[in-house]
């Protein structure tokens, strides 16, 4: 029966056509024609809006270097904590000692006065690593180190501090001595030459490494048993590598070597303004050159939207502890007050790079970044580098046979959508390209393009 | 009389390259077929005609993605029904379908079979939303209660006894207007 019931009502809707309402179709015909109209506008709408957002977030950004600029040189504003006391120069180890949350003082690696004070507590060491990457915020300091460690053969080591102090905080001092450390074989014997003709290279591996105790107290003693090393030396320690170790660095690949060593720039302290989006990005990404892809993973500092400061310590008595012939301070600017306008946006690329880019506001969970930023990329072999002393350091050096010479700068766009799970954590996922126009290896124009994907992890301050 | 858009493909398209003449064949050859599944699913004539200018307006959106792999007429059919099913779930949340008392009338398919379409058409306008998509799914357009469950978001046993429970009221309201034709006369 229920088959008969289905039956018959299908039969009778079968061949059922009904007559449509002749309105129906200019109804349709409207609609069809407007949607379409609708999605161009739609497009013309975002499109506009984009623009426009830039153009606004860039103008904004404009504004408020203009007006940071303006505050400081006025004088109205000052960078570092208010109490002189508790500047650089005058925290003591005794200082943070005291504190149980007390990061390794940061010039404790670089400083005459860590000499003065080797009693230094392990523990206390220890102590500062665990909680290093938990360090507050505003303030930060980079600066790349190396040391050739003459009783560690066949060694070079490179390492990369970071440090930052809290100006906000009831004891404000400087505070934190973050390690990251890279070995790497030279390939030749190491010597005990003096820092700051030494020759150094890092690259996105060498930053890979995060800093442990071990590695920490490491640096300590190092700089401990070598006075000479101040945070200044980075300007003329350029990031150098023993490419042939490092990076195979065959005709084929010198391109790709050329694009994944980094040199720093000379950005020795910076002074960073509260409130700002700056942090440390743990990025991996691939770039694929001349038909290789390679793997690149490494570390990078963030400061987006922030004029950037060069920090003069005014203590004298760090200067006093650096050889004036070596000419450590040359370049830094003596009037404190006068800001440097240079903002550092490392879109998560590997290394420092300078360049400009936008992001949306920081408390948005989802965030747009983006920007164009230049990396200066000078890879020099040692026994070619152009310095006095340099000469007399590359010829105990021997750095390998093959000479590699290359000078270049790196163009990159990035797109990245952030993703903040949590307040200080972000989840990145972009793409970004690399354009070297320039870059001479041995008289010889190597202009390589990457395009490859950002995948990293950020953890702001 | 045979036309240049005889062949579907062709109509096709000209549709996707939105030639007017081309959307408007389309509309006129097919019109009249979607307009009766639209009058089942529907309880009323306005509600048809929306629902079928709703349809329209996505077939000539979506036809890129018609894959030529079956009849072009059950593309149509298919995406019209599930128009309906769309339709039918977004007014679902807005109210709550009182549930309705079957009264058994004894009613023989005989009588449904002397009745024409438009006339049944009246009578499934008036059964309840659920039982009226379930009828059309099952009994007409031949849906399985599985395809159906997963359709309507609901049991495969609630698919049966609304089935079970259209078929009722409707049998019930034909015999009921029988009834009265029998008193009148």
């Amino acid at each position: 029966m229920e088959d008969n019931f289905n039956n018959i009502l299908s039969d009778k809707f079968k061949n059922h056509k009904p007559e449509v309402p002749p309105h129906l179709w200019s109804a349709i015909s409207q609609n069809v024609g407007k949607k379409k109209e609708q999605n161009k506008g739609l497009i013309l709408f975002l499109w506009g809006i984009c623009t426009s957002t830039v153009l606004c977030g860039m103008y904004l950004f404009n504004s408020y270097l203009q007006g940071q600029q303006s505050q400081y040189a006025n004088g109205s504003k000052t960078w570092g904590p208010s109490s002189p006391s508790s500047r650089i120069s005058t925290v003591s180890l005794n200082d943070f000692a005291s504190e149980s949350d007390a990061f390794v003082f940061r010039s404790l690696a670089f400083n005459k006065q860590v000499s003065q004070h080797q009693s230094v507590d392990s523990n206390v060491i220890n102590d500062v690593t665990h909680q290093g990457l938990a360090t507050t915020n505003l303030i930060s300091t980079t600066y790349l180190r190396h040391q050739a460690n003459s009783s560690v053969s066949n060694k070079k080591e490179t390492s990369l501090g970071i440090g930052s102090r809290s100006v906000d905080k009831p004891v404000q001092q400087d505070r934190g001595l973050l390690g990251s450390n890279y070995k790497y074989k030279a390939g030749t014997k190491a010597t005990s030459s003096p820092v700051n003709t030494v020759l150094t290279e890092t690259s996105a591996t060498a930053l890979l490494s995060t800093s442990s105790s071990s590695i920490l107290t490491a640096h300590v003693k190092d700089t401990l048993a070598q006075d000479s090393l101040c945070e200044s030396q980075c300007t003329e320690t350029l990031a150098v590598a023993e490419p042939q170790k490092t990076f195979k660095t065959n005709k084929k690949q010198q391109a790709f070597a050329q694009e994944v060593l980094l040199s720093f720039s000379p950005c020795r302290v910076l002074n960073l303004k509260e409130g700002i989006d700056q942090g440390y990005t743990i990025a991996a990404s691939y770039a694929k050159t001349k038909g290789k892809i390679k793997l690149k993973i490494g570390l990078s500092y963030t400061a987006l939207g922030t004029p950037l400061h060069y920090q003069v310590p005014e203590n004298p008595q760090i200067h006093t502890t650096l050889d004036p012939s070596k000419n450590n301070f040359a370049d830094v600017p003596k009037d404190q007050s006068a800001p440097n306008r240079i903002v550092l946006a490392s879109l998560h690329t590997l290394g420092v790079d300078i360049g400009i880019g936008y992001r949306r506001p920081l408390h948005q969970k989802w965030c747009l970044e983006t920007g164009i930023a230049a990396q200066p990329n000078l890879i020099l072999k040692s026994s070619n580098f152009n310095t006095a002393e340099s000469s007399k350091t590359a010829s105990k050096n021997k750095m390998g046979t093959n000479n590699f010479r290359a000078v270049g700068i790196n163009i990159q766009a990035n797109a990245c959508v952030a993703y903040r799970p949590i307040t200080r954590a972000e989840l990145l996922l972009g793409i970004q390209t690399s354009y070297t126009p320039l870059s001479i290896h041995k008289n010889e124009k190597i202009k390589p393009l990457s395009l490859g994907p950002i995948l990293g992890l950020k953890w702001l301050f | 009389m045979p036309t240049k858009y005889s062949n579907i493909e062709y109509l096709i398209k000209c549709c996707l390259r939105q030639e007017p003449e081309a959307q408007r064949h389309l509309y006129q050859s097919f019109a009249s077929t979607l307009y009766s599944i639209c009058l089942r699913y529907t309880k009323n004539t306005p509600d048809a005609e929306d629902l079928l200018q709703d349809a329209f307006i996505k077939i000539f959106q979506n036809l890129d993605k018609y894959n030529h792999q079956g009849s072009f007429e059950g593309w149509l059919k298919r995406l019209t029904v599930n128009l309906a099913i769309n339709n039918y779930h977004s007014k679902k949340k807005e109210q709550v379908e009182p549930l309705q008392e079957t009264h058994e009338h004894h009613c023989h398919n005989d009588i449904l079979e002397h009745m024409n379409a438009d006339q049944i058409l009246v009578v499934i306008g008036r059964l309840p939303e659920g039982y009226r998509m379930v009828l059309n799914l099952y009994a007409i357009d031949g849906y399985t209660h599985k395809e159906i469950a997963q359709m309507l978001g609901i049991s495969e046993g609630t698919s049966k006894s609304q089935l079970s429970r259209a078929k009722a009221s409707l049998l019930s309201m034909i015999s009921k207007e029988n009834e009265v034709l029998a008193h009148g006369r």
